[in-house]
């Protein structure tokens, strides 16, 4: 069997497709795996486990070519010649793990037997197949609730299974040697914790101020012992240099523009902890198993790209702009001022005293943050839950919900059960306090209730336009029936609009309509339609379930919910899943 | 008879546009034709000598008889200098050509030297005019005029070699005013560059006109109401970097009243290649332009001397004057409608703003049948009675539907400072050439470049007084064939010399010259498809995808995938290729999707 995977991804994406490589190479021992990446990260793609072949896309090559004044005859021989040779014969699957029209089109041109990720058909329809890659695909656009980890996804994407196991690369250990002869290199007191800082980032905005990178280290320098290494690429190093310039002389190493991947992964695996922006290193710290303290700023959201594995640090401004509508425009960087410097150290030295990782009351010196540890639930899902204790909260509590809910939808039978659920409830008791504030729950009961309700019409009118027989379609029942149906999707984006707790399944749903067949014909048409509809009415049902299994059996939510007028009818249901029943949830595979 | 007097005989006979353009030339203060210590004049021009200033006559010989190769093969010389290089080749059969690159010196030759036998066959070129040279000729360059003007002698060198137009089709971002005369100019300008065949975008800041007007109204405290505006203008500023990050211009060319700073160029430069800037206004009334153009690459004018003194004084190196042109869509003759005739016509019409010499002058014309139409007209005064829809601003259509209804046009240049024709005034305004591209009769005052352009008495009618106008007015009333001969003359002279495309075309060159290399050579859009059908073999299938073009369509990626989108055919290897390279395109251009590592 031959297997071709596509991802045309960077730095941190390509470590973090890692789990996908070994879950591949588990089920399929026997097949000949091959991983295309751009050529500009081939070296990075050589640390991944997994794959018998690395071929490199030529990017380097066609950018010049297409670029303005280039030549587009040559790039299309280059892409041509590149096919003819890399990928001669069809693989029998493609797992394409770059959601943008790039990897789609790649996908088809390798003229895979099967596919799974984002492709295109003959037809020159885009689809996605399975469902996950549609969720992968929809929560740039519908992320507020969203609790799973990119690993996940691209594992769930590819059609494998969450293993728990978190990222992995494999250092050559020509380097490794180098690597520890770099730091044998380096004068250090005995018991010095080796601290690596990452003061840059893809974006200013994701950059934590450098002088507060010094702050911090200044303070940990205070407290024990350290030796920092400064590590960016070559446009980074300024900002390896501002913050050098501010720490004691000998006590920092710029690593900054001089260290390849596997070198940069090789002094990585050394080091006590690594401090650093959601950047490409982080990933590839978390991946040796070097501790991370991580800042997520401006659009960077902890529960989408946060460090994989178990005890890494992640740190979120708490304030109503973050994750960051407009990342490009913003220019205040509130989020940049939400962690002081003396709350960073302190959590810092956490990591480094390795103390325990469990939860702690709230304090002045992190009121405008919030601290996520890094874990598994018991289905093998990447979470990143909440250090500081608080009550629960809106943004928290819908990320538990949809952490139940897709993979009911989408995995249907084979959704995990009772375990997520204890373990939902065990958090919200652990993890948070009573929650005080609105929890979005009457509104999100009503917005799901209406949904529940709209895609039944939806579905019905569907399924009217295939039950009615052809001779008596005119022309004027057909518009009729077309009508009814597109007033219908108005109204769903008014609910994405007004309730983001729920805006996923209705993105979702729009991106299932895409479908890879491109027939004209109304029964074909209506039938697709029927199933999207039925589909998100399904979500929406299951939503409403597991609302009201959180609410039944949390007693915090209990007590909480019958304080609501508005919900107290869910308190005094005597059995909800009688309203909505688990059976009849079909899975959205 | 003189050598000046019977060189232009000859030369009205063979080439009288030639002629006449020569004749109206001024020669500059730095041209000094002085005795050389042989006897003979020598030239030399500012600090460079086109002749030797020891022995001119015999320096000459010794050129000619160095020139080697085939007599009888036709011969481009590039500067005439005095003519002493040329005499001796005068009287050979050899075909000859002469391509001077300056008026002046081309009129001081045609001063101190017969040079009938060459005017007599046509041989004189003036400028970037290499009309007829044949492209197999041999070329033989006079060394100080190449020295002089290295620019148009490597423009010659590729027209020779076959290569003249080479320059690709550029990407060039034209940047607007927010209101005032520039601003359909730097639309025509726009348009002109795309009829080159580049990819030119107006950067149009008249949207934000009335937010500009709405400031005034804020306050009314003037400080105040300065620093809003400084406030917006440096928002457009950035706006203007904006775009020009994004649409990566080879050039951007700004007009007049643009809103661009000093640091603004600054910070400009620092993004796009070269920047031009096109101050098409009177420099002696509106001076801003001392700060503008010593930050600019390429900074064009209207007037000549003594701007360029006052230019050359600030240390501004790269200047030229490129002058209006026409815009041959926006004028253009119309059929006009019975109503519209009545309505927009009228034996003597004037368009244009009121300014202090029309106010006075006009006075003296009010019994005729005359229409003043335009803004800034004061309706309570003696020219009450002619001023059109009260005082209003006249859309560009109404003016060229004016301009073809009307039986004289008058043009009289605006000035502040004088009752009437100022007789120093040297530039031409736009209108001189709308009127002539609409095929209308102008009747405008002297100006002093007016002959480089048009033919007086035979293009257009001059006049230099009220009372030579009122003359004119009344002859060519009674004389309609010759008001619609010289139009047409007109018309066909903008045809033929005057169009923003010609102009650009100008400016590019000059620009080529004040920077060479600078502007890329990239494969023409429309001439695309030759080299990208010869890139694949003849049974390729790309070949067919090519063929399916539409004939509007652009033979570029986005073109053919436009096409591979639309087609319900299965989709094929070739076209899923050329859709993947279009989409890495867009990718490379706009990086970070994801925003992450």
């Amino acid at each position: 069997m031959r297997i071709l995977v596509i991802n045309l991804l960077r730095l941190g994406d390509l470590v973090q497709c890692s789990p996908v490589l070994r879950a591949l190479r588990r089920r399929y021992p026997e097949a000949q795996i091959t991983l295309v990446v751009q050529d500009v990260f081939q070296e990075t793609a050589g640390l991944l486990a997994g794959p018998d072949r690395l071929v490199p896309f030529p990017a380097l090559q066609l950018a010049p070519l297409l670029d303005a004044g280039g030549d587009w005859p040559r790039a299309y021989q280059v892409v041509a010649d590149w096919l003819r040779t890399h990928i001669a014969s069809p693989p029998d699957l493609v797992v394409n793990l770059t959601p943008d029209f790039l990897g789609a089109l790649l996908s088809y041109l390798s003229r895979g037997r099967e596919v799974r990720g984002f492709t295109l058909g003959s037809s020159r329809s885009f689809f996605t197949h399975p469902a996950w890659m549609s969720y992968l695909m929809i929560i740039s656009r519908a992320r507020k609730a969203n609790p799973f980890n990119l690993v996940d996804i691209f594992l769930k994407s590819a059609g494998l299974d969450a293993d728990g196991e978190g990222l992995a690369v494999q250092i050559p250990a020509e380097v490794q040697r180098q690597a520890a002869g770099f730091l044998e290199g380096v004068p250090l007191a005995p018991a010095t914790s080796l601290v690596g800082l990452v003061p840059g980032a893809s974006q200013p905005q994701r950059c934590w101020p450098p002088e507060r990178y010094a702050q911090v280290a200044r303070a940990l320098l205070a407290a024990r012992p350290c030796h920092f290494f400064i590590f960016g690429n070559q446009k980074e190093r300024p900002l390896g240099e501002a913050v050098a310039g501010l720490l004691p002389p000998g006590t920092a190493t710029l690593c900054t523009g001089g260290t390849s991947i596997p070198f940069l992964a090789a002094l990585l695996s050394h080091l006590h902890l690594l401090i650093t922006n959601d950047t490409g290193p982080m990933h590839l710290a978390a991946a040796v198993n070097t501790p991370v303290l991580a800042f997520f700023l401006a659009g960077a959201r902890v529960q989408d790209t946060g460090p994989v594995g178990e005890g890494h640090l992640a740190l979120e401004p708490r304030i109503d702009c973050h994750p960051c509508h407009y990342p490009d425009s913003c220019s205040l960087f509130k989020c940049h001022e939400a962690f002081s410097p003396e709350g960073v150290a302190a959590w810092a030295l956490h990591l480094l005293e390795k103390k325990a990782l469990t939860p702690v009351p709230d304090a002045s010196l992190w009121r405008t943050l919030q601290v996520y540890h890094s874990t598994w639930d018991p289905t093998g899902h990447h979470a990143h839950l909440p250090l500081i204790r608080r009550p629960l909260d809106r943004k928290h509590f819908w990320t538990l919900v949809h952490r139940a809910v897709w993979p009911r939808f989408l995995d249907g039978a084979g959704a995990p059960g009772e375990a997520l659920e204890r373990w939902l409830l065990e958090i919200i008791g652990s993890h948070f306090l009573a929650p005080r504030d609105d929890l979005g729950l009457p509104g999100g009961h009503r917005a799901l209730t209406e949904l529940v309700d709209l895609t039944a019409q939806g579905e019905g009118l569907a399924r009217r336009l295939i039950d009615i027989p052809q001779k008596r379609r005119s022309p004027s029942f057909l518009w009729q029936q077309a009508e009814a149906i597109r007033s219908i999707d108005p109204k769903l984006h008014r609910l994405l609009v007004g309730y983001p707790e729920i805006a996923s399944f209705i993105e979702f749903y729009f991106q299932e309509q895409r479908s890879n067949d491109a027939d004209t014909y109304v029964n074909v048409l209506a039938r697709q339609l029927a199933e999207t509809y039925h589909n998100l009415h399904q979500a929406g049902k299951i939503c409403l379930e597991v609302l009201g299994e959180l609410i039944r059996f949390s007693p915090v939510l209990f007590q909480h919910i019958s304080m609501l007028p508005d919900m107290a009818h869910l308190v005094h249901q005597s059995s909800i899943t009688d309203t909505y029943q688990l059976t009849e949830v079909a899975p959205c595979k | 008879m003189s050598l000046w007097a019977k060189n232009l005989e000859i030369l009205q006979q063979v080439a009288p546009d030639l002629a006449a353009a020569l004749a109206a030339t001024a020669v500059p203060d730095d041209h000094q034709v002085r005795p050389s210590r042989s006897g003979p004049l020598y030239l030399q021009v500012g600090k460079q000598r086109l002749t030797s200033s020891y022995d001119p006559v015999k320096e000459g010989q010794d050129w000619a008889q160095a020139l080697e190769g085939d007599a009888a093969e036709p011969l481009v010389v590039f500067g005439l200098g005095l003519g002493y290089h040329l005499l001796p080749l005068l009287d050979r059969e050899q075909p000859l050509w002469v391509v001077e690159p300056s008026a002046a010196v081309a009129r001081l030759a045609l001063e101190h030297q017969d040079l009938t036998p060459l005017l007599a066959r046509g041989g004189l070129r003036l400028g970037s005019d290499f009309t007829g040279l044949p492209r197999s000729a041999r070329l033989a360059d006079h060394g100080p005029t190449r020295r002089l003007h290295p620019g148009p002698y490597r423009r010659l060198t590729r027209f020779l070699a076959g290569e003249a137009g080479e320059l690709g089709p550029l990407r060039i971002l034209v940047v607007g005013p927010l209101y005032g005369g520039s601003h359909p100019i730097a639309r025509y300008t726009a348009r002109g560059f795309q009829q080159l065949g580049h990819e030119a975008e107006l950067l149009d800041f008249a949207p934000f006109y009335a937010g500009y007007q709405a400031m005034a109204r804020v306050t009314k405290d003037q400080r105040a109401e300065h620093h809003l505006k400084q406030g917006l203008l440096g928002l457009l500023g950035e706006t203007l970097l904006a775009r020009a990050r994004d649409f990566k211009p080879d050039l951007v060319f700004a007009l007049a009243q643009s809103p661009v700073a000093p640091p603004l160029l600054k910070a400009l430069k620092a993004e796009v290649p070269l920047v031009a800037y096109w101050f098409v206004e009177d420099f002696q009334v509106l001076t801003y332009w001392q700060d503008l153009a010593p930050e600019v690459d390429a900074f064009f004018t209207l007037q000549k001397e003594p701007f360029f003194s006052e230019l050359k004084r600030r240390g501004v190196m790269n200047y030229a004057c490129l002058p209006l042109a026409a815009d041959l869509e926006a004028y253009r003759p119309l059929d006009l409608s019975p109503e519209e005739k009545r309505r927009c016509g009228a034996a003597l019409s004037f368009v244009g703003a009121g300014y202090y010499n029309r106010r006075q002058f006009f006075q003296g014309l009010t019994d005729f049948d005359f229409k003043i139409w335009g803004s800034e007209w004061q309706l309570h005064s003696p020219l009450g009675l002619h001023i059109q829809n009260q005082a209003a601003r006249v859309s560009e259509e109404d003016c060229a539907r004016i301009f073809n209804a009307t039986r004289i046009n008058l043009n009289l240049h605006s000035s502040p400072f004088h009752t009437g024709v100022n007789p120093q005034g040297d530039y031409l305004n736009p209108r001189v050439f709308d009127l002539a591209a609409c095929g209308a009769f102008q009747l405008v005052d002297w100006r002093s470049q007016l002959p480089g352009f048009f033919t007086p008495d035979k293009e257009l009618a001059t006049f230099a007084s009220l009372a030579e106008a009122r003359e004119k007015i009344a002859y060519f009333l009674a004389h309609e064939d010759e008001r619609q001969l010289l139009a047409a003359a007109g018309r066909e002279r903008v045809l033929r010399e005057h169009t923003y495309a010609h102009r650009l075309a100008a400016a590019l060159e000059m620009i080529q010259d004040f920077h060479p290399g600078t502007l890329p050579c990239r494969q023409s859009q429309t001439g695309a498809v030759a080299p990208a059908r010869s890139s694949f073999p003849a049974d390729h299938p790309v070949q067919a995808l090519l063929a399916r073009l539409p004939a509007d369509a652009a033979p570029d990626l986005e073109g053919l995938v436009n096409q591979i989108k639309e087609s319900s055919e299965p989709l094929t290897e070739p076209e899923a290729i050329l859709w993947f390279l279009h989409e890495f395109r867009r990718k490379i251009h706009r990086p970070g999707v994801n925003g992450g590592c």
